[in-house]
């Protein structure tokens, strides 16, 4: 679904011999600028700053399985949290960046700089939040500034059916609602593919794009995008998070819903594909962006103290149990 | 016997560009151009329709920086300027087409078209649209709505209280307008994301618009899908875009703008005519650019040098064409609909205002068929607006609508992503440098007073969706970077004379002067502990 916003300038304008060409950008300068004289000169806008000497962390959403977050903490916050303990033990505190995911209490831990910006690779349907702090085998991680919360959206139909009696629809009265909003698998896979970039080339490249999918992910989707409805056993065969959630719809409703489901999330298992072509995981400015879920980018974890400590030194009580990154990752 | 409902809804919104520091802007055509070809053509339907008698019941929605540069006198002259030399060249063109039947009908259009905006903005109007707007509201033709103070993404407004800032600004700015509160907005976007609604129902708001998914992802399944509204858990209704009928339009394929018949967006007069005459009708730096004239069809997918001459009677015929497509399709839709849902289906169809006119240039056209077709031919559908539907069907299903936005792929990517990422931190940063300064200077008064009401206006002109978006499509990124920095680096400013009490007067006017938006802010009310005064 793509968004038009008038323009005068969606195309560019291209000179004639002898005639001045547009630069890009407003008609003229804002200020006048001291130019070699075969410089052009492109106003990008007046400074700003590049740091703001302030402790910050902010996550935000992208869509299921994305979430951006950015940080910025001042030298002068990280010393003051280890100054309180031995030198010995201060040296082997690290700037770490950790997750939570809340409701399930599972958390990870990322050894950072102390001003960065990663893409995370989540679950759909999940709270988290982040902090920055300081980490030690000894004394565990002590959180210096927290982030906002933020819940990545579903991606696809909820399992939970309206408890009033008025509002609750059976698994195939669903499929029908389903169907005539334009939500039926064939319908979305329609959609989808209209709107993937280069959606006009040819069948082969969109046929290369699939081709690149796992197995078992391909297979699914072939069926759910012939309107069949999935098995427990092709469900049970995909890869996290699709697995999970397609079980979820599956024990809440049935195959047919499930397949749905998959479909919804066919935009970005391409984008997926598409971008690990375009190498975009390499993009050193990402360098969390790992396939296939943010976990496996996850520090190793040590041995931890039985409870965490809260900035500025206030206890609180420890989680229930620190998974370990092959726990999260299965 | 009728069958169901349709809700049309047009979100007319421009960014805020305003540059008095130059004698004439390329991006300020923005404006221009759909004051011709969208706004002006909306009111003349709207006028017409309701002459003969027909019930429109289109809702409308006018952003605030939308109707604060209709509003605006240096604005408002600079476009009578720019109409009027488009008459004049339409009117060299009559002459030099002379020889050419087909291009000789389309100059004549265009001099009648120009021609006509041109008396109408002056004499109908007397320069400023939304009296147009605001009196057919006021006779019960259309429904206006609100937006966000400058459009900004909310969900990405991190801090609740700069996100109600967006909302409050915007109501105010609605009541200032439209001398009454609005009733329903437009989320900037559509892009929702649970917790506004409260911030919606805290400003009186009894509806708002989002796309499909945010109803059929949501917690628990929707009875009725996308065909009635949810209620969410503070109260306020959220109606749905129906698939159908946006593709139906938007479609690059299958959309109605794409017929052979109608005028082709892309080949303008601009590019196309020798350089010598074009030039005195060009901007002081002589680059060609679009000036609105354009002879060509879109013919077909072909080379634009290929396009075949636009036939004006032709393209009419295709727009009514359409319109009775349009309907039948809604009245087969709508049968079907009602058995699936058992009540009155509520078909939503909301579009960007300026595709009608702008974009699709017979769009217009294309409404005033389809609403006339809608009331003298038929009794199956009939067109309503959300509030008319919440009066007729007061009990909706309570739901937690889902987070999403009507971008590319239904989330937020559009507006965050690889290129768009930097901006987040100086936004966050500054939207909480405007809390604090609330917080801790609470009634300023003097000078004070105008630094911290500027700084509000540069906040929120900074966290504009146009920006990111602009960005991303990569059609005018420079200016939009631009835009985004010069606003951060004025608010920055600002923060620092405030903090250290030392505000530089002449500069601060001159700021005032440039970025005039919501003269009526007040920045203790939009930002402040106490929120909105009650």
């Amino acid at each position: 679904m793509f968004i038009l916003r008038p323009s005068s300038n969606m195309r560019q304008a291209v000179a004639k011999p002898g005639e001045p060409a547009r630069k890009d950008g407003a008609d003229a300068p804002a200020a006048e600028p001291v130019l070699a004289a075969d410089e052009p000169f492109i106003d990008e806008g007046l400074p700003i700053p590049e740091s703001y000497d302030t402790d910050i962390i902010r996550a935000m959403i992208q869509d299921p399985f994305r979430i951006f977050i950015y940080w910025e903490v001042r030298p002068e916050s990280l010393g003051a949290l280890t100054r309180y303990f031995a030198p010995e033990d201060a040296s082997e505190f690290a700037v770490t960046l950790k997750l939570t995911e809340t409701e399930g209490r599972n958390e990870a831990f990322f050894e950072v700089s102390q001003m960065g910006r990663y893409w995370m690779m989540v679950f759909p349907d999940r709270e988290y939040e982040f902090e920055i702090g300081m980490r030690s085998p000894r004394h565990g991680f002590i959180s210096l500034i927290r982030s906002n919360r933020v819940r990545s959206p579903r991606g696809t139909v909820s399992p939970e059916t309206a408890e009033q009696s008025e509002y609750r629809l059976s698994p195939p009265d669903f499929v029908d609602i389903i169907e005539a909003s334009g939500f039926a698998a064939q319908q979305s896979l329609n959609i989808t593919v209209a709107a993937l970039p280069g959606a006009s080339a040819e069948q082969a490249e969109m046929n290369s794009t699939l081709s690149r999918l796992p197995d078992a992910v391909r297979e699914a989707l072939l069926l759910a995008g012939a309107g069949h409805p999935l098995t427990r056993e092709m469900i049970e065969l995909l890869p996290e998070p699709l697995r999970s959630e397609l079980l979820k719809l599956f024990e809440a409703a049935d195959g047919a819903i499930a397949s749905v489901g998959l479909i919804h999330y066919l935009p970005e298992l391409l984008r997926e594909v598409i971008e690990d072509d375009r190498e975009w995981i390499s993009d050193q400015t990402h360098p969390l962006h790992l396939a296939p879920r943010f976990f496996v980018g996850a520090s190793e974890n040590l041995s931890w103290p039985g409870e965490e400590l809260r900035w500025p030194g206030i206890p609180r009580p420890g989680l229930p149990r620190l998974l370990s990154s092959q726990d999260l990752i299965k | 016997m009728e069958q169901g409902l349709l809700g049309i809804i047009l979100h007319a919104h421009l960014p805020f560009v305003r540059h008095p520091e130059y004698p004439e802007f390329l991006e300020e055509e923005w404006l221009y151009e759909a004051i011709s070809e969208t706004y002006i053509p909306l009111l003349n339907m709207f006028e017409g329709l309701a002459a003969d008698g027909v019930p429109a019941r289109v809702t409308i929605g006018l952003t605030p920086p939308l109707c604060e540069m209709l509003s605006d006198p240096l604005l408002q002259e600079r476009y009578a300027r720019h109409v009027t030399r488009l008459i004049e060249l339409s009117e060299k063109e009559i002459e030099r087409t002379s020889k050419h039947q087909a291009m000789n009908e389309t100059a004549r259009m265009y001099f009648n078209h120009f021609s006509a905006a041109l008396d109408i903005f002056e004499n109908r109007y007397k320069r400023n649209l939304l009296t147009g707007f605001r009196a057919l509201q006021d006779e019960g033709v259309i429904d206006i709505i609100t937006c966000g103070a400058t459009h900004g993404f909310l969900p990405l407004i991190t801090r609740r209280e700069a996100r109600r800032a967006q909302i409050e600004v915007g109501r105010q700015n609605y009541v200032k307008h439209f001398g009454r509160e609005p009733r329903g907005i437009w989320l900037p976007e559509c892009a929702y994301t649970p917790g506004i609604d409260e911030l919606l129902e805290e400003a009186g708001i009894k509806f708002f618009i989002v796309d499909a998914h945010a109803i059929m992802f949501g917690r628990p399944q929707p009875r009725r899908g996308i065909y009635a509204p949810t209620v969410t858990p503070s109260g306020v209704a959220a109606f749905a875009r129906d698939v159908e009928t946006s593709e139906q339009v938007w479609s690059s394929d299958i959309g109605y703008p794409g017929d052979p018949d109608y005028r082709e967006f892309y080949r303008d007069l601009g590019f196309d005519a020798d350089y010598d005459y074009i030039k005195p009708y060009l901007h002081s730096d002589g680059v060609r650019r679009n000036l609105g004239i354009k002879y060509y069809r879109v013919t077909g997918k072909v080379d634009l040098g290929l396009k075949l001459p636009y036939v004006p009677s032709w393209a009419a015929a295709k727009a009514a064409s359409h319109a009775s497509h349009f309907l039948l399709n809604r009245q087969a839709q709508a049968r079907h609909l009602n058995s699936v849902v058992h009540r009155k289906p509520m078909i939503v169809s909301p579009y960007d205002a300026e595709l009608y006119g702008h974009w699709w240039f017979e769009g217009p056209q294309f409404l005033n068929h389809l609403i006339r077709n809608v009331h003298f031919d038929q009794s199956e559908i009939r067109l309503a607006t959300p509030l008319d539907y919440l009066r007729e069907f007061p009990d909706n299903q309570p739901q937690d609508i889902c987070t999403s936005s009507w971008g590319a792929e239904g989330y937020y990517r559009v507006w965050i992503n690889n290129e768009t990422e930097w901006m987040y931190m100086h936004q966050h940063v500054a939207e909480d440098r405007m809390i604090e300064m609330a917080r801790s200077h609470p009634a300023s008064e003097g000078v004070k007073r105008r630094a911290l009401n500027q700084a509000a206006r540069e906040l929120l002109l900074a966290e504009s969706s146009d920006w990111a978006f602009i960005i991303t499509t990569a059609t005018s990124v420079q200016y939009a970077k631009k835009r985004f920095r010069d606003h951060i680096h004025r608010f920055t400013k600002l923060y620092d004379m405030v903090t250290r009490d030392e505000i530089d007067e002449a500069w601060l006017a001159e700021v005032e002067s440039r970025d005039s938006i919501f003269q009526e802010i007040d920045y203790s009310t939009a930002y402040g502990p106490g929120g909105r005064a009650s």
